[in-house]
């Protein structure tokens, strides 16, 4: 009950007689104190934004995901500067050292001979007394502390270049298909069908054969192949918004076709296609690695998270901590990608139980 | 009806001609001749480019390609397998791969559906937040990585399974790559599942069929996996194709000669006789999958059928 | 739910089809009684007459009769062959093949077999790789026309006058042609047996036709695992006694290792830095190969390169000594000449490279006098900084990594690009002449200098750095038509002071093979070029 039918509750009271002089502002009294006067959030006029918002944060994976994000991103930032170590100085005869770090970890490791196992410390043997490295160093005595996030540092910038990617290609060309339809769909259409239709994993592979390897080499191959999912989720939701009747109001005002497009529908879809985007990402950066592991992937001497794992995995029964850090950046990265991404999908489309 | 089935067909056979052509120009544009073989002579050379008919212009040499190919001709390896037909080294390699593919499908959807059905009947319990737990590992993971792990701990440390593809073992070396690789399927087809059924739950009919007093078992049966599954299935088909064709990096891990490690030590050696065979052959299982789908969705749903829009 | 059971049945089928088709690859013989060995390496093909690397001949020597095999002395040993007689000249050699040689399908082999497995090796449409053999390493009659098409194959200079005998005639004479005997190229081939393959020679088992111990019983292009049994029609059965062996390709040294530890393997071979595990392990076997790696570049092309002081400065720059202990681990010696020490012996038993230091003034590491030559080289190409592109594989990615870093560091102004590139680019690129600078090994085929020398000649193949010294290739042609061994290797002597004079190309290690050997395993050994021969070992359970 809100305060106007409070005064028509007053007001009609019988006991009360009307004063002649009329009605001051002392004669009018609160039936309910405030308290008792609750907004009802059903009906209270927030924005589509922010019930999005508050929908995702309501759920605490969601939060979770966002603070191991932010975490991550950070680290990318600063990262590669705690130890003091440069990510590509190379020390061969620091190489192999495992990971030491004051208090914690000795920079003692055991190693799995054919004949038992042998303890190590390689640390002592080149009489390193004062040296921590966090991570240990890999077989060309590179902190590996450093190198790991300077390689999320790359794939964090993998994920923002497909995020570009599937905004400035993928947005367009699905919303403009969408919008436009007739033959124009039915073309566009038929090339994302035969374009799909190509394993992406030939694309960007013969890429990587033509270009030089490189995340140049990375980011072309998402342009060709990472558009289309967004594409045909930008198209579908134009197709579903085109027909309703503030497209029709705008258009009777005589607003102009891309005018309708970029200001009228935009707008109203963005929601869904920045879930999009968070469903790409994760691709993107796995497909980094995956090129790595295959051999194809960034330049020598830079370093990614791909190469740190396939370069990990080729010693991890010698040394595991080579694999182990890396590792789990990616699977955190990922992780936090993918727990946004849902709780995005949930936040601005509770409805609708089909957007993948 | 018919009509719709013949324009579909049209169109998947478009777009196989096109993917031929476009892996065909791709080729093209590699660097080298296949005959970069450092030892061979210049003479040398000239007689093989004429012999394998390299020394033809662009145009004709595609259309002899297709005309081949039509055959279920894709030429000899130049590289991996010097002058061996390209159909002889797939024919080996594809059952090998599309059984593992096969059984990592069954498996992780069978594990995922039921996974799925678990979390969306007790929705919001514990159940529920440890089977999204599990999904989100599922779909965050690579699947090298599973496999890794896999390899260490039950062919290494435990010895419970051979470390690599063992012909004289073929069943007990087939069990770590499946597992490594349903896992994915497991994840996807558990989150898929779960949002479906609990949609179907939500629904008007399962809860007039509550209000009946319809059984938990007649509800889960007649009402819930009937409804849902179907979504589901599409699901599945689509990541059928990528399991059939192989996996480069499970393959790789496990040492299993199958088309996914033919694929990349072919693209590496600059074998493009394979390369084209199996891109064609992956296109084919695509649009083969895609076009099934369309019909299925065409005989479920008319009005699919009447519009002509493909079903998103 | 009749959907649900449709799906169901579906299943159903689908895993009774697969577990059908396991159950018709029935297990031929237990693994634990054959010998299971995993290379780093697989086979590009089965087809003797086509084979070219070290990698096929791994795969190829257990099912290959050959007139001679290498033998754990550092010599051959007939096997096929009674024996050999060879003309006043050195340019003819007669061979007298044993009685009673058969396939592994039980036919016969004959004098025949072997001219059809030479003719096949010089047909230019087999485009062989190879046919070096016969063209480089020792010329056979007629080869150079054969090869290029003006003369029929049958004018290829090797005959069988009857069914036990085999002339082979060369156009110069060759002491070390026996070794050529023993290469997988020469393994006889049935010439109706290949043609019954309709094309598909050398593709599966059944288009694989023994002559030697083992009969390849399962075998798949690229299949990462070839399976033989022991062949009853050889003709030295009785020294086999393995009832079967299986090879297979793992790439990476871990799995390796896994598979050797949990007992799947009984020889793997492996990398340098696994080594550290087996410390003190019998298993541990060390061999050298004569596999030297080197730097070379374009010698014609680019200018840079071309500039005598700038190679020297690369040459010096390198701390050799530091990447073999750090990178290499064990297995691999820094290599500062053209022959790596301990392969080539003379005729008196001396080594040939007996002195690794002999050129330490002009190629050893000083980054001071690599910084002279390098000012030095700068003046005289009136530049202040250089960028070379260096090619390598894409496997000795962490090597060049270590290249950049030390060349960089030593030489101011030089940036090195390193490409990595596929197998299939770094040949096409090598052809064409396409490349700046490139990182390559060599193994050789026979224990000779000539074997390393050979790809400096001019018109060699070989030689991609386009190296023309008229004086080297004078004291090549002439140790060629030499007969006395003493003044050859003289001769070679000084061949070899040229290149390191012109530092034609940097040397920079020589590298060997290093394999854990599991002691069950007996009457294994090595041949001179490291192959490790298994044919005729024992395995104890």
């Amino acid at each position: 009950m809100d305060q106007e039918l409070a005064v028509q509750a007053v007001h009609r009271n019988p006991s009360i007689a009307f004063p002649e002089d009329g009605f001051k502002e002392e004669d009018f009294q609160f039936v309910k104190r405030e308290e008792g006067l609750e907004t009802d959030h059903t009906y209270s006029g927030e924005s589509f934004f922010r019930a999005a918002v508050h929908r995702f944060f309501a759920r605490k994976a969601n939060i979770f995901g966002l603070v191991l994000l932010c975490l991550l991103v950070l680290m990318s930032i600063i990262g590669p500067h705690i130890s003091g170590y440069s990510y590509d100085e190379q020390d061969l005869e620091r190489e192999g050292l495992a990971p030491r770090i004051p208090g914690i970890l000795s920079g003692a490791e055991t190693l799995s001979g054919t004949r038992g196992d042998i303890e190590v410390n390689r640390y002592e043997e080149l009489g390193l007394d004062d040296v921590y490295y966090f991570f240990g160093t890999d077989s060309l005595g590179r902190d590996l502390f450093s190198r790991c996030f300077q390689g999320l540092r790359v794939s964090l910038l993998i994920a923002l270049a497909a995020g570009l990617i599937d905004l400035v290609i993928g947005m367009n060309y699905g919303m403009i298909s969408g919008f436009f339809g007739g033959r124009t769909d039915m073309l566009m259409q038929q090339f994302v069908d035969v374009a799909s239709s190509i394993p992406s994993l030939v694309i960007v592979t013969l890429l990587m054969l033509i270009l030089e390897p490189g995340i140049g080499a990375i980011i072309i191959a998402l342009m060709l192949t990472g558009w289309m999912e967004m594409s045909i989720v930008a198209r579908a939701q134009v197709l579903k918004l085109k027909e309703q009747e503030f497209v029709l109001a705008a258009r009777t005002l005589g607003a102009g076709q891309f005018f309708i497009l970029f200001r009228e529908i935009l707008p109203n879809i963005v929601g869904t296609l920045i879930t999009q985007i968070m469903v790409t990402i994760p691709n993107a950066i796995f497909l980094e690695t995956f090129l790595s592991f295959v051999g194809l992937g960034l330049p020598i001497g830079s370093c990614s998270l791909g190469r740190l794992i396939s370069d990990g995995f080729d010693n991890c029964l010698l040394h595991p901590y080579q694999l182990v850090p890396c590792m789990l950046l990616l699977i955190l990265l990922m992780i936090a990608c993918n727990l946004i991404a849902d709780g995005l999908k949930e936040a601005f489309d509770p409805g609708n139980r089909n957007a993948v | 009806m018919g009509k719709y089935i013949v324009k579909k067909l049209l169109i998947a056979v478009v777009t196989l001609f096109l993917v031929i052509l476009i892996l065909f120009l791709f080729m093209e544009l590699m660097p080298g001749s296949p005959f970069n073989d450092p030892k061979l002579t210049d003479e040398q050379r000239m007689l093989l480019e004429k012999s394998y008919g390299l020394d033809q212009p662009v145009m004709v040499r595609f259309f002899i390609y297709l005309r081949n190919i039509l055959k279920g001709d894709f030429g000899v390896s130049y590289h991996l397998s010097i002058n061996t037909p390209v159909t002889v080294m797939i024919r080996s390699r594809l059952p090998l791969s599309m059984k593992i593919g096969f059984l990592a499908m069954l498996f992780g959807s069978a594990v995922g559906l039921c996974i799925g059905f678990l979390a969306a009947f007790h929705r919001g319990k514990a159940v529920d937040v440890i089977s999204m737990i599990i999904t989100v590992i599922g779909i965050s993971v690579p699947s090298y990585i599973f496999a890794i792990a896999l390899s260490y701990f039950v062919g290494f440390k435990w010895r419970w399974l051979p470390l690599l593809y063992d012909f004289r073992l073929p069943a007990r070396s087939i069990v770590m790559p499946v597992l490594a690789l349903s896992v994915f399927v497991m994840a996807v087809i558990a989150r898929f599942t779960r949002d479906e059924a609990i949609a179907v739950l939500q629904s008007d009919y399962v809860l007039f069929a509550k209000c009946q007093g319809t059984s938990k078992a007649t509800l889960l049966f007649r009402y819930v996996i009937r409804n849902s599954l179907m979504p589901v299935i599409t699901v599945m088909a689509l990541l059928l194709v990528g399991l059939l064709t192989g996996s480069l990096v499970t393959e790789q891990i496990f040492s299993i000669p199958g088309i996914g490690f033919l694929l990349s030590s072919a693209i590496t050696s600059n074998d493009y006789n394979v390369v084209i065979a199996l891109s064609f052959i992956y296109a084919a299982i695509f649009v083969t999958v895609r076009l099934l789908l369309d019909i299925l969705y065409g005989i479920v749903d008319p009005r699919v059928r009447v519009s002509g829009n493909d079903p998103v | 739910m009749a959907r649900v059971l449709f799906f169901l049945a579906v299943f159903g089928l689908m895993l009774s089809g697969c577990s059908g088709m396991n159950g018709t690859q029935k297990a031929q013989a237990s693994p634990a009684q054959e010998l299971n060995i995993a290379y780093s390496v697989l086979p590009i093909t089965m087809d003797g007459q086509l084979s070219s690397d070290v990698a096929d001949e791994k795969y190829l020597l257990p099912m290959s009769g050959l007139l001679f095999r290498l033998d754990s002395n550092g010599g051959y040993e007939p096997d096929l062959a009674e024996g050999f007689t060879v003309s006043e000249d050195g340019c003819t050699y007669t061979i007298r093949l044993k009685e009673n040689l058969r396939y592994g399908n039980g036919e016969p082999i004959t004098a025949q077999d072997f001219v059809y497995a030479f003719r096949r090796l010089a047909d230019p449409l087999n485009a062989s790789q190879g046919i070096f053999l016969i063209t480089d390493v020792c010329k056979v009659k007629n080869v150079e026309d054969v090869m290029t098409g003006t003369l029929p194959v049958e004018e290829l200079g090797v005959s069988a006058p009857d069914a036990r005998s085999l002339v082979v005639e060369l156009s110069e004479p060759c002491p070390y042609f026996p070794y050529v005997l023993t290469k997988a190229n020469c393994a006889p081939c049935s010439r109706s047996f290949y043609e019954s393959c309709n094309g598909e020679y050398a593709t599966s088992a059944d288009t694989l036709l023994s002559s030697g111990p083992f009969i390849v019983d399962r075998y798949e292009p690229l299949g990462m695992q070839v399976h033989y049994v022991k062949n009853p029609y050889y003709v030295n059965a009785d020294r086999v006694s393995l009832p079967g062996m299986t090879i297979r390709e793992v790439a990476s040294t871990q799995e390796a290792a896994m598979c050797y530890e949990a007992g799947e393997e009984d020889i793997i071979q492996m990398k340098g830095e696994y080594a550290a595990l087996a410390e003190g392990d019998p298993a541990l076997q060390q061999m050298t190969t004569g596999i030297i790696r080197y730097l070379a570049g374009n010698l014609k092309n680019v200018p840079a390169w071309g500039n005598r002081n700038i190679r020297l400065a690369i040459a010096n720059a390198i701390d050799r000594e530091s990447i073999v202990e750090h990178y290499f681990q064990t297995g691999a010696a820094s290599l500062t000449r053209c022959i790596p020490t301990g392969f080539c012996v003379e005729e008196d038993g001396s080594d040939f490279a007996a002195d690794p230091e002999r050129y330490s003034d002009v190629c050893t590491f000083d980054a001071d006098r690599a910084r002279q030559y390098w000012q030095q080289g700068l003046k005289e190409l009136g530049v202040d900084s250089l960028t070379i592109e260096l090619m390598s594989a894409s496997q000795v990615q962490a090597l060049m990594e270590i290249l950049k870093e030390q060349l960089e560091e030593a030489l101011p102004g030089l940036t090195l690009d390193v490409r990595l590139a596929s197998p299939g680019q770094l040949t096409d690129a090598l052809s064409k002449g396409d490349f700046e600078l490139y990182f390559m090994g060599w193994a050789a085929d026979y224990p000779d200098p000539n074997s390393f020398l050979g790809i400096l000649e001019e018109g060699s193949p070989m030689n991609r750095s386009v190296y023309a010294s008229k004086a080297f290739n004078d004291l090549m042609n002439k140790a060629a038509l030499e007969t006395d061994p003493q003044k050859r290797m003289a001769l070679l002597h000084q061949a070899e002071d040229t290149v390191m004079e012109d530092m034609a190309f940097i040397p920079l290690f020589s590298t060997g093979d290093t394999y854990l050997i599991s002691e069950k395993v007996e009457g294994y050994f090595l041949t001179f070029n490291g192959g490790l021969s298994c044919e005729y070992s024992k395995k104890s359970r």
